[in-house]
């Protein structure tokens, strides 16, 4: 008992008649036990979190958290979200994916068009368009694009003909 | 007052030593890298840190990807090809295996992603940037630059001068069989000419024009030092008949390559000239050359 007392290094703490090998399970099964409270917590709050989403306090109660119960709504949601909101966003797109860092601070007439017609898109048609642009970049970052002035025209009507094609898919062509 | 405001605005703009050093290390690239032509670009893209030359389905020419052990070129193609064209192109750097319609294009493309690496230092992993590009006119100036280094990757002075050495050079069917040698398109055989030593240049006007739609319009120019004061009009994008307008020549529909036109010129002198195309000129939608020298 005293050997287990000293190993413990707590002369005060209440005698204990377990050997060392007990002593160590004991520990870890309070270990265990702890960290079972924890995660029931963690549990007890998804609980309450999905309840007040639900707002129905008479719904059965559920330990399982949003994701689990219904993970393919979850995606759905994720992927039916608009990619591109606001035009600056798309000026970013498109300065980023054809290394042209001028277009998004003065983008030119097309690309403004086309940026408008982006925004207007469903979310469908936006993951479609943009899709589309995908297959058409390289593995890799493209830092430096060989563009002539006319060139530029080109590429933004040929990406105003994609927004076009697209648009069909949520039927909000203009 | 002016020539000092110019002078400032001349020290102040880099670009101009940055392409004549970049032009020096072209000219010399060539010059060490196998010597033939057309141009191996295969070679030339090794000595830049260029690991691969990829042919992909772009919507733009062709850009440059900077990864930790060196650059990668993309060039444009048709869907479904690229694989193809890759492959090729790794087996022969010269492009000359490549489809016609595409061969030119495609090497200036290459030469101009080749002299985008000189504004990087290759002396460290990956490759470092030698200055930074954020306005619009920097990025324009670089294109530009890089569209002249491309031109001297594919016709450096040297070589040009060498041909231009002997023979009759405002024959548009010899100009044309020297852009065919070198595998590059008669706008960029043009546009070298504008920079070699004014001394070697041809006497006359070489244009390389192209028919938009009916009208014909200079793609390119060239002018010997004595012809600078004629044809003032005549620049690159305007019609073509801003140098000559005669309904016999091939470019306007006629049936004859070369036809004499007598001008009149300040100071009510009267000079002959001779207008030359090539047989092609009829053909909607192909360059051309076409050539003026003085018959008096």
């Amino acid at each position: 008992m005293r050997a287990s007392l000293f190993i413990m290094g707590n002369p005060y703490a209440k005698l204990s008649i377990l050997d060392d090998e007990e002593l160590a399970r004991e520990a870890a099964k309070a270990q265990l036990s702890r960290s079972k409270r924890r995660r029931s917590n963690v549990q007890v709050d998804a609980t309450q979190a999905y309840l007040f989403e639900l707002e129905n306090p008479y719904a059965k109660l559920s330990v399982l958290p949003q994701e689990e119960l219904n993970p393919t709504a979850v995606e759905a949601q994720e992927q039916l979200g608009p990619l591109w909101t606001k035009r600056t966003q798309v000026y970013q797109f498109v300065s980023e994916a054809f290394a042209l860092p001028f277009v998004r601070t003065r983008p030119p007439e097309l690309l403004k068009e086309f940026a408008l017609k982006v925004t207007r898109l469903g979310p469908r048609a936006q993951k479609a368009l943009h899709s589309r642009i995908g297959a058409h970049l390289p593995d890799e970052k493209i830092v430096y694009n060989r563009l002539s002035p006319n060139e530029g025209d080109r590429l933004f009507l040929k990406l105003l003909e994609m927004a076009d094609a697209v648009a069909a898919l949520d039927g909000q062509k203009d | 007052m002016p020539s000092q405001h110019w002078m400032a605005k001349r020290t102040k703009n880099p670009w101009p030593s940055r392409y004549r050093s970049a032009v020096r290390v072209a000219e010399r690239l060539v010059a060490t890298t196998g010597n033939s032509f057309p141009v191996d670009l295969n070679r030339i893209a090794a000595r830049r840190a260029v690991r691969r030359i990829e042919f992909a389905p772009l919507l733009t020419d062709g850009g440059l990807a900077v990864r930790n052990d060196g650059f990668i070129i993309y060039v444009r193609c048709e869907l479904g090809t690229g694989a193809e064209l890759t492959a090729r192109f790794a087996n022969d750097g010269t492009g000359s295996t490549l489809p016609e319609t595409i061969r030119r294009r495609a090497r200036f493309t290459i030469a101009h992603e080749i002299a985008h690496t000189f504004g990087y230092d290759l002396r460290r992993l990956p490759p470092a940037a030698l200055f930074d590009l954020k306005a619009p006119t920097a990025i324009r100036s670089l294109e530009v630059i890089c569209n002249r280094i491309a031109g001297t990757l594919l016709l450096p002075e040297w070589w040009l001068t060498r041909q231009l050495s002997d023979g009759d050079w405002l024959d548009p069917r010899r100009l044309s069989s020297l852009a065919k040698t070198a595998l590059v398109s008669r706008e960029t055989l043009t546009r070298q000419l504008q920079r070699i030593n004014p001394e070697t240049h041809p006497e006359g006007i070489i244009a390389c024009v192209e028919k938009q739609v009916s009208v014909p319009v200079i793609r390119a120019i060239s002018t010997h030092y004595r012809f600078k004061e004629l044809f003032l009009d005549a620049r690159a994008g305007a019609s073509l008949q801003k140098l000559i307008m005669h309904p016999n020549l091939r470019a306007f529909g006629g049936d004859q390559s070369a036809v004499e036109k007598t001008i009149c010129l300040v100071g009510a002198q009267r000079r002959r000239f001779q207008f030359e195309c090539e047989p092609n000129a009829a053909n909607r939608d192909l360059s051309f050359f076409l050539t003026v020298r003085a018959l008096d």
